[in-house]
């Protein structure tokens, strides 16, 4: 094992499991923390006891440049002492890592089985999470049941071209035993 | 203080499926019968009860006629000895008061007492940071997650002392318990 990822819930570790490379998804340990509020304390337990790398998936809750810089400061300087030479990283989905579902207009279709009004796709821009349970609503569907059905490869591409989901799979291969024989990657930022 | 039998007869009829029941209840905000932050901080104790450990429930201390200070409780097992402090806030996290507070109690007592924090909503980073420098004073620090991780589990006083145990071991008071159960 590579790494552990902590997500916030377990829709958002469905969500990167059906998205990542299966390769790294082979090497890494996903853990739901239940909230924003208990993520710091999960990773510091973690780099403190298990001495492996960890990387923190979480909600930005805004679009403001500003307030996002905030937020992923703050969890890095949680879990900065403790980390030290261990590779951590924090990946903030912007606003919210519902906003995978909106990626492409065609995909959504597909997994809701309509097209979604250009409403609630202005709102997505702003509350994904809200839009998309709006939309589940009418099939009484929870967002968990959108990934049952496999993606197909160009739509997986496409999804993995997320500026956030970019960010998890650099990180992880960079520290993935296999990173000689991957296509290079841009360095990484953000290392506590 | 005939308020705090009446909640203690009323939680003590409680077993852990109930007291499921009522941490829901608490989530939600919807404990009609208790008095604000009643229902969690008689919650755990009735948990820790439940899990064989020897507790005292809520009670005042008084120097000189005057009260000095109001006790969330007392718990007892698995050899340590606990001073109990439970928070129920709606929304926001626990920040430096309560920990100043309960850090001073402590520095009244046998060198052996530890605090124990219980936070549905979890604690600011500066609250986490005072209870770290609070050492050798030690305060352990609790969150919801892992409070509905151990009413899942039906065991608190294990936990507690891996929480205490690893505090020993890494210095941290906020060691999450859930981490027992990760690979």
């Amino acid at each position: 094992m590579i790494a552990y990822v902590i997500t916030e819930g377990p829709s958002d570790q469905a969500l990167l499991k059906a998205v990542l490379p299966e390769h790294l998804l082979r090497e890494v340990r996903f853990v739901a923390a239940g909230g924003l509020s208990s993520m710091a304390s999960l990773a510091r337990s973690l780099l403190a006891d298990r001495r492996v790398p960890v990387l923190i998936v979480a909600d930005a809750d805004t679009i403001d440049p500003e307030s996002i810089q905030d937020r992923r400061q703050s969890i890095e300087e949680a879990v900065a002492y403790v980390a030290h030479s261990i590779p951590v990283k924090v990946v903030l989905a912007v606003p919210e890592i519902e906003s995978v579902f909106f990626r492409d207009a065609a995909l959504l279709s597909r997994w809701l089985g309509y097209s979604p009004s250009p409403e609630l796709l202005a709102m997505a821009h702003y509350q994904p999470r809200q839009a998309l349970l709006k939309l589940l609503a009418p099939a009484q569907k929870e967002i968990i049941h959108l990934l049952s059905d496999p993606l197909h490869e160009s739509e997986i591409e496409t999804l993995r071209d997320i500026p956030f989901i970019r960010e998890i799979i650099q990180f992880l291969s960079a520290i993935s035993p296999d990173r000689a024989t991957l296509p290079q990657s841009k360095p990484i930022q953000n290392h506590a | 203080m005939a308020e705090t039998h009446i909640y203690q007869n009323r939680i003590r009829r409680l077993g852990w499926n109930e007291l499921r029941q009522l941490w829901e209840g608490i989530a939600r905000r919807d404990t009609p019968d208790w008095a604000s932050g009643k229902a969690f901080e008689y919650l755990i104790l009735r948990a820790f009860e439940l899990d064989g450990a020897e507790i005292s429930w809520p009670y005042r201390v008084e120097i000189f006629g005057e009260e000095v200070e109001q006790i969330d409780g007392a718990i007892y097992c698995e050899g340590l000895s606990c001073l109990v402090e439970s928070k129920d806030f709606s929304d926001k996290k626990i920040d430096i008061a309560p920990i100043a507070k309960l850090r001073n109690q402590l520095l009244r007592r046998p060198g052996n007492t530890i605090g124990v924090i219980f936070s549905r909503t979890g604690f600011t980073e500066a609250a986490r940071i005072l209870a770290q420098f609070s050492f050798p004073q030690t305060l352990l620090l609790w969150h919801g997650e892992e409070i509905s991780y151990a009413l899942e589990q039906q065991t608190f006083s294990a936990l507690l002392k891996l929480k205490h145990r690893k505090c020993i071991e890494l210095a941290l008071p906020d060691y999450d318990v859930r981490l027992r159960d990760i690979l």
